[in-house]
């Protein structure tokens, strides 16, 4: 639309201003989208939402941003169940700190995370590292470009930016509608249900989980109490599991066995990554430690099919001589359930941690030996923890 | 500071408030500076430092140029300038670019030259701002104009925070005056103004980033093989409307952000896809970009005055600096070089085809204007790839020229940029010749309001998008 009815003149150019009482339309416009908008946000709370801060680069950046300045004890890395299953205010307490800065990112390999931590210069405190083996060996995609683009905000974070972030976490605290993950306008949109071409199915994203949680300014996820155990939100998570945790095609031209070879170079190269960042961290006399956190159902059995627990869990010990809990070892861990199989639920997530604390602590002071899994242990027998599947692997 | 962040939204109402406080010009004027700094520095402060350097080169040259009768140094405080200017651009904009392909090139030789890989951040908006104080400089050196006698004013030309990263390109003539006389927005302009702006956010955030940018960023992403016809073209044309409703979306809120204070910023657009031919589509895409073009390479160049030979040379110049003016890759320079073959190939046509009658009636008009669109979205492939082999996977599966192509958009992205571009287009048409201050006036007040609201609606829906505009990367 062309947009010019406008002059020249000594005093320079001159934009005609179309007739019209421009202030009524203006005091329109803001009463109609006052009342709409209110409108929504019975909606959406109706439908159960509540407000929340919004997981983003920016609050990711945020948190990063805080070990470059001395004195932070401890900082959380991991993919969404150290968000969730972590509660940090049980670590504050029980270690007598500052609650750890939660740098977990949900659906990401951390391993960009731990290089941007293992680069904070100033920060000399502990690392917990939450592993969840499909994760951290994923080689690219979605899981890698979120952890690049949080990273990359943090290193090139404008004053904006700051500003921006600083400016929106109170109306997200206020408003249920401003919840991102969902009720953003090209969420509404790409839930419309039109059937696509069968062809063009198959190229299609895997759909995400639907909103099931809130996050505080802090980063500590909780799980809604909606998705409890059998409710259809859960039953729907489960569902969208099975799409994301499974391995993607080959490149075209790609032979399986070639595939196999390129994943194995990659995993060897991960590693490596993995050994050098916690070797910087150490010369820095930082701490690291490895938890393994719960997983449960069907997708459990997937994991333990496409990241054996000898081929990576162990390996990433072995690689890096670092301490690890794994939840199977330990009985007080094990028999935690979540509703949708990946995540604990929030009162879950607070005795988990309680229980995890002695154990971290153990860990943390006599770094090796740590607990194994031995075979002859009641505590690990298929009896005691039903939903796990072969426990001697994961 | 970008326009759809909310940081610019406490940033704008801000400063609105103080300048309508501030009863004098002077002070306004000072205000308006210091915040146009600020509004630059909160991207990366440092370059603030750009802005000065530039500032002062040209203030300094111009006024010597001016007063000193001798061509020699009027001729070399031209050069001080354009170094200056185009050394800064030279260097943030090219010199990866230019060192990449030195090594290329003496690799073809057989030789071996590896220089270690510059970091250099690109500031924002440099080449919007180099060719505004470069077209000062230009005007004042070939006498079109003289020095601005306050080097306020002249700081406020060059930094003035609506159009200093991505345009609209301000001539001094332009914006000098308004600097004279106080300038203060009336209710109508500063409900004009917020309309505007408004209208821009909506084709930035709703119809840009959330409605096309997914189905363009899928195709242009797909590094699978080849794509399915029907695909290539929807990824295509996505980015057609794009990359248009990105751009005149931040030149309709710079206008709009402009007359809040009072002040008339020139168009930028003029319904680019009615476009009738490419001479017609350079008069109505990114304005003040081929105005400056015109007036300071191709008109010197000799323009259509020597020959027909010789003016294809210059539009291809022109157009092939014109590509390179976008970004370091030779994808624009092809994208010019595109536009500089549509442009020598219509001229020839236009004279061999002179008295056709069809051409003048609805109907050939229509399709004329169909094949201009059409062609178009050929140079925006160029454009949009990254690499000439995407670019060359993308024409054959445009022309459907590969089988088994990969179907990779979804029934309601393939809807959805179908409905979107059919109505830019038709709107484009409808609007070719009606300015939208015009239409405006068409409505009354209560419909004026409830389209104004609804566009809100949409930008309250499509809350916390805060993509980059495309232009910032120029």
């Amino acid at each position: 639309m062309r947009s010019s009815t406008s002059s020249s003149n000594a005093e320079g150019f001159v934009r005609a201003v179309p007739r019209g009482n421009w202030p009524v339309s203006c005091v329109i416009a803001i009463v109609f989208v006052l009342l709409v908008t209110a409108v929504w946000e019975l909606r959406v709370r109706g439908m159960g939402y509540r407000p929340s801060v919004n997981e983003t680069s920016d609050l990711w950046a945020r948190e990063r941003s805080r070990l470059d300045r001395p004195g932070i004890d401890m900082v959380i890395i991991g993919s969404s169940r150290a968000q969730f299953d972590f509660d940090l205010k049980t670590f504050a307490d029980y270690f007598s700190i500052e609650p750890p800065v939660q740098l977990a990112m949900p659906g990401t390999n951390p391993m960009q995370l731990l290089e941007s931590v293992a680069a904070a210069e100033k920060f000399s405190g502990t690392v917990v590292l939450g592993v969840t083996p499909a994760l951290w060996f994923v080689p690219e995609g979605m899981p890698v470009e979120q952890a690049r683009q949080a990273v990359g905000r943090y290193e090139n974070w404008s004053p904006s930016q700051r500003a921006g972030l600083a400016l929106s976490i109170p109306l997200q605290r206020l408003f249920a509608y401003q919840n991102q993950e969902d009720l953003k306008l090209g969420e509404l949109l790409a839930r419309i249900p039109i059937k696509n071409r069968p062809a063009a199915e198959a190229n299609q994203p895997p759909l995400l989980p639907p909103y099931f949680t809130g996050i505080d300014g802090r980063r500590q996820a909780r799980m809604w109490e909606q998705c409890d155990f059998g409710s259809p939100l859960a039953l729907e998570i489960q569902r969208r599991w099975l799409g994301l945790f499974k391995p993607p095609p080959p490149p075209p031209g790609v032979t399986p066995e070639e595939l196999q070879q390129m994943f194995g170079a990659f995993i060897e190269a991960n590693l490596e990554r993995l050994r050098v960042a916690v070797e910087t961290l150490r010369s820095r006399g930082s701490r690291v430690v490895f938890v393994r956190l719960p997983s449960t159902g069907t997708l459990r059995e997937i994991e333990l099919g496409m990241a054996p627990r000898e081929a990576f869990y162990e390996r990433m010990l072995a690689v890096t001589g670092a301490p690890g809990v794994h939840f199977q070892d330990y009985p007080e861990l094990s028999d935690f359930d979540c509703p949708e199989w990946s995540h604990l639920t929030a009162s879950d997530a607070v005795l988990f941690t309680q229980r995890l604390m002695p154990i971290l602590e153990n860990a943390l002071v006599n770094p090796a030996p740590v607990h194994r899994p031995r075979p002859a242990d009641p505590a690990l027998s298929p009896d005691s923890a039903p939903d796990r599947g072969n426990d001697t692997v994961d | 500071m970008l326009f759809n962040s909310l940081t610019f939204l406490v940033f704008f109402a801000v400063l609105l408030l103080c300048y309508g406080v501030l009863r004098s010009w002077r002070m306004q004027k000072s205000l308006l500076l210091v915040a146009s700094y600020i509004f630059y520095a909160a991207w990366n402060p440092p370059f603030v430092v750009l802005l000065w350097i530039s500032t002062s080169v040209d203030w300094f040259a111009a006024k010597r140029m001016h007063i000193e009768e001798r061509n020699g140094r009027r001729i070399a405080l031209l050069c001080v300038s354009l170094v200056a200017n185009l050394g800064l651009l030279a260097f943030f904009k090219y010199g990866g670019f230019a060192l990449e392909n030195f090594q290329n090139v003496v690799g073809f030789y057989g030789m071996h030259f590896e220089a270690a890989a510059p970091d250099i951040i690109l500031p924002v908006g440099i080449s919007f701002y180099t060719f505004q104080t470069l077209s000062y400089t230009l005007d004042v050196y070939l006498r079109r104009s003289t020095p601005s006698k306050s080097l306020l004013d002249f700081a406020l030309y060059v930094t003035f925070f609506p159009q200093l990263v991505a345009g609209p390109i301000v001539r001094a003539t332009h914006f000098l005056p308004q600097c004279l006389a106080p300038r203060r927005a009336t209710r109508q302009m500063l409900s004009w103004g917020l309309f505007l702006m408004t209208l821009g956010l909506f084709q930035k955030v709703v119809l840009a980033d959330t409605m096309l940018a997914p189905s363009a960023e899928t195709v242009f992403g797909w590094d699978r093989g080849p794509l399915a016809m029907l695909d290539a073209w929807a990824g295509v044309l996505a980015f057609s409307g794009q990359i248009f409703f990105d751009f005149a979306g931040y030149s309709t809120c710079a206008i709009g952000a402009a007359l809040c204070f009072g002040f008339s910023l020139p168009d930028n657009f003029k319904s680019p896809y009615a476009a009738i031919g490419f001479s017609d589509f350079w008069k109505r895409w990114h304005i003040s970009l081929s105005s400056w073009l015109r007036d300071y390479l191709y008109i010197p160049l000799g323009g259509n005055r020597k020959g027909r030979v010789r003016t294809d040379i210059n539009l291809m110049v022109t157009m092939l600096l014109g590509g390179m003016w976008h970004g370091a890759s030779w994808t624009f320079v092809a994208w010019g070089g595109l536009h500089g073959i549509y442009l020598a190939v219509e001229r020839w046509l236009r004279s061999r085809f002179a008295g056709a009658r069809w051409v003048h009636t609805f109907v050939g008009k229509v399709l004329l204007g169909l094949l201009t669109y059409l062609l178009v979205n050929i140079t925006w492939v160029f454009f949009r790839a990254d690499t000439f082999t995407r670019a060359k996977l993308m024409i054959f599966s445009m022309i459907g020229v590969i089988g088994d192509g990969a179907q990779v958009l979804a029934t309601r992205q393939l809807l959805t940029v179908a409905v979107v571009i059919g109505v830019l287009v038709i709107m484009q048409w409808v609007h070719r010749s009606i300015s939208i201050e015009a239409a405006a006036e068409r409505l009354p007040n209560w419909a004026h309001g409830l389209v104004w609201g609804v566009m809100l609606v949409f930008l309250v829906l499509a809350q916390g998008s805060d993509n980059a505009f495309i232009y910032f990367q120029f």
